[in-house]
């Protein structure tokens, strides 16, 4: 009987085992097959500050107009020095761009 | 390197030039540093010995804040006049656009030397008010001209 017992324990420590075998094969199967992880939305934080640009998307257009603005400063300035070089109605109003070439 | 013409110190005698120069402590920045902000206490002004300063003020785009420059200064020129009127607070911020050298002049010695030498004073503070009022009937007519595209945008 004795014999018998013990060979049944074997058996039932065999299937367990196997059993934690396969699962822990399948385990690490199904880590490789999950697809890659999606990058976690942005959160605002602390290093965020209020005002700062929280899309790198937004900060071409951002600096587009900020050189535009810069630009058009420029030249408003130049034909506000001119007006102050020689002041007249005219010359206030005057076309602070170049004319455009044909 | 050919000495600048100071606009500062425009029509004074050599020697009352150079007992101004002298007040001046020599500062040197890197290309994108600030001199001074908006805001700040003015305490010195300032001559562009060599390089150029961007003069800039905030504007909030797309509700961030970005410095736009106003204005620059370059060799010769001065900036940083704040210092020599109440109340004494940069309205501007100043950034140099290169490898730049300043000379800072202390208000507090300045106008002691225009206390024992007035002529000195007189020469200065109108070289100051030149600079100022060409300033101002620039910044008007800038204004006014932006206000006509209003008018002519209002109408359209």
């Amino acid at each position: 009987m004795q014999p018998l017992l013990i060979s049944l324990a074997f058996c039932i420590l065999g299937i367990v085992v196997t059993f934690l075998l396969f699962g822990a094969a399948m385990g690490d199967r199904s880590e490789e097959v999950q697809p890659p992880k999606a990058p976690e939305p942005r959160q605002d934080g602390f290093f965020l500050e209020e005002g700062m640009d929280s899309s790198p998307i937004m900060e071409t257009p951002t600096n587009a107009l900020l050189l535009e603005l810069e630009h058009r400063a420029r030249t408003e300035h130049k034909a506000a020095e001119s007006f102050v070089r020689g002041p007249s109605a005219e010359s206030l109003h005057a076309s602070s761009e170049p004319p455009q070439a044909n | 390197m050919t000495r600048p013409q100071w606009e500062l110190l425009s029509g004074l005698p050599q020697e009352d030039g150079e007992r101004i120069l002298a007040l001046g402590i020599r500062k040197t920045l890197a290309e994108g540093e600030i001199l001074f902000s908006l805001g700040a206490e003015a305490s010195h002004i300032y001559l562009v010995e060599r390089g150029g300063v961007n003069l800039t003020m905030p504007v909030r785009i797309g509700g961030a804040q970005k410095e736009m420059t106003v204005e620059d200064r370059s060799q010769g020129q001065s900036l940083g006049w704040s210092a020599l009127i109440p109340p004494h607070r940069f309205t501007l911020q100043a950034q140099a656009r290169e490898h730049t050298e300043l000379l800072a002049l202390p208000r507090t010695d300045l106008f002691d030397l225009f206390s024992r030498n007035p002529a000195a004073g007189y020469a200065v503070i109108s070289n100051l008010a030149r600079v100022v009022g060409q300033r101002l009937q620039i910044f008007q007519a800038m204004w006014i001209r932006e206000m006509q595209r209003y008018v002519e945008l209002r109408d359209a």
